[in-house]
């Protein structure tokens, strides 16, 4: 219980001590403190460890008691709420008891955990390839540093003490999101491919999810003009490889809506924060099974006749009715009607989709097999700017104004 | 015209109501109809019997997992994951394991595809059927 309340608490202290624009219900706040927290805490134990980590909690007490957050603005939306928080509660009994079953998890992200957790260290034995195996040991390491945290507080390494985690963060993005339209929100919290995808939803523990709450909340962040952008984007980089990806398209897409200096400054620090712990952490502990990015853009223009059927096979996955209903339609027509105001927004989606389909081109692997494997995952980092430009239209006319480009 | 954009959006949304019920509520009444059940046992029926095998080993001996063929590579990888933090290495034949050779799992021509290699043999071995 004490583990489910130190990311909150931590959040709430880095709202108030970096005087972030707050939602103004209870229930937003509290989605919003959960996913700043569970960011931050990783962060944090990346850069220092457990010890960094306990010294920012303590300031974060103290910003929390010393600065006043403003006062609760709006009541709940009750019935949203009701509809978003039944599968939650559903998935948190389901994954209190059903030992974890799909294959990256269990294959590579626990493990690190694991190693973190037992070694308290991430450049220790299991990094440095002396336990064995390991592979995909460049891969970003801010969801098993939670993880470890977990585990290590809990006194329990299986993966019965983490799976909240993994539920809880996508909800926590829904929750933040709520009240820009509250009825809409609740249906995408059945999302299948959000909730029951065996391999990258809220059953899994995959990092794809926490990357569509890192990913949406940077781009309301910079729309906004708020100050937490960067934070969004440090989270994001250091959460899974992706990241850098999507960081570039935000990065892009910002040009179209000039946002504030302090826009630009926060989001260029935080990736290039992001980028350079990355490195200095990759140079320090061997490849495994990782990805050589450099290759890839080498044999680009060979590859280029393979673009069109990726495209294609995106586009079949995206309106599958079982996995996504029918969102990304409800997206494409919210993006069609309200293309100017959420020129960001849709800028963001276009360049991350382009990247995401050429990298795909440029792999050697048979391009339907690769595609079924994960193209609903990439789909999924996209899903939370995408929701921004559904709540736009359809929200209240407050939230829309907020979502809108300025 | 709010309104009846509303009602679009929700009809576009009930197969995902209907596909996340149909999948999620069965997943609870499994969860709570093994509820009673201590977690190894929980562990075993839902990755298979080579966790009763992994559940005999010594905490603090080094494992060479082995599959027994191709087809066993995932189970080969779930046991080293659930072997953790032992020191675990992965063969694909007992062969390969007398040349200290560990399987190379994945080949990805635009990646590192290196394994690790051993020092020595593992204390103990362990062979994966699919």
């Amino acid at each position: 219980m004490i583990a489910v309340l130190l990311f909150p608490l931590l959040g709430c202290g880095v709202a108030a001590a970096l005087d972030l624009a707050l939602p103004r219900t209870a229930g937003a706040r509290l989605g919003m403190f959960f996913l700043l927290g569970a960011g931050a805490h990783g962060t944090l134990m990346f850069i220092g460890g457990a010890y960094v980590a306990v010294a920012a909690y303590v300031l974060a007490i103290l910003a929390i008691v010393m600065k006043r957050l403003p006062p609760i603005e709006e009541r709940e939306p009750v019935i949203a709420t009701i509809v978003i928080v039944i599968p939650l509660v559903l998935l948190l009994i389901g994954t209190a008891i059903v030992p974890l079953s799909d294959y990256d998890g269990r294959a590579t992200w626990l493990p690190k955990a694991q190693a973190i957790a037992h070694e308290h260290s991430i450049t220790g034995p299991y990094f440095r390839g002396e336990r064995g195996f390991n592979h995909h040991n460049h891969y970003p390491l801010l969801l098993p540093l939670d993880a470890a945290t977990m585990m290590n507080l809990t006194r329990d390494r299986s993966d019965h003490a983490v799976r909240w985690l993994y539920v809880l963060i996508p909800f926590a993005f829904l929750m933040f999101l709520r009240d820009r339209a509250p009825w809409f929100v609740a249906c995408a919290a059945w999302i299948p491919m959000i909730v029951v995808a065996p391999e990258g939803g809220a059953m899994s523990a995959y990092a794809d999810l926490a990357v569509m709450s890192f990913c949406g909340a940077a781009v309301l962040s910079a729309a906004e003009g708020g100050g937490a952008a960067g934070l969004w984007l440090l989270f994001l980089v250091l959460t899974k490889n992706e990241g850098t990806l999507l960081a570039i398209a935000i990065f892009i897409a910002m040009s179209l809506i000039r946002p504030s200096r302090r826009v630009w400054f926060s989001s260029i620090a935080g990736v290039s924060i992001g980028e350079a712990l990355l490195a200095i952490w990759r140079s320090r502990i061997p490849n495994a099974y990782d990805e050589r990015y450099s290759r890839l853009i080498r044999d680009l223009p060979s590859h280029l006749d393979r673009i069109t059927p990726v495209a294609r096979a995106f586009a079949q996955h995206a309106v599958e009715f079982s996995k996504w209903g029918g969102f990304w339609i409800i997206v494409l027509v919210a993006a069609i009607v309200t293309a100017r105001r959420n020129r960001f927004a849709i800028a963001v989606i276009v360049i991350a989709l382009a990247g995401y389909v050429t990298t795909f081109a440029v792999m050697n692997w048979n391009i339907e097999e690769l595609v079924n494997v994960s193209a609903n995952r990439l789909l999924l980092h996209l899903a939370g700017p995408a929701m921004l430009i559904v709540t736009s239209p359809i929200g209240s006319r407050a939230s829309a104004d907020a979502a809108s480009d300025g | 015209m709010r309104r009846a954009l509303r009602v679009v959006i929700v009809v576009l949304m009930l197969p995902a109501f209907w596909m996340t019920a149909r999948e999620l509520f069965p997943y609870v009444k499994y969860a709570l109809a093994t509820a009673h059940e201590p977690v190894d046992a929980r562990r075993e029926e839902v990755w298979g019997r080579w966790y009763a095998d992994v559940r005999a080993i010594p905490p603090n001996a080094s494992v060479d997992v082995v599959m027994a063929n191709p087809q066993a590579r995932d189970n080969a990888v779930f046991a080293a994951t659930a072997l953790a933090p032992r020191v675990v290495f992965i063969y694909d034949s007992m062969d390969a394991r007398q040349r200290l050779q560990p399987a190379k799992l994945y080949v990805d021509p635009v990646a590192v595809n290196e394994a690790m290699r051993p020092a020595k043999p593992g204390d103990v071995v362990l062979v994966v059927q699919p």
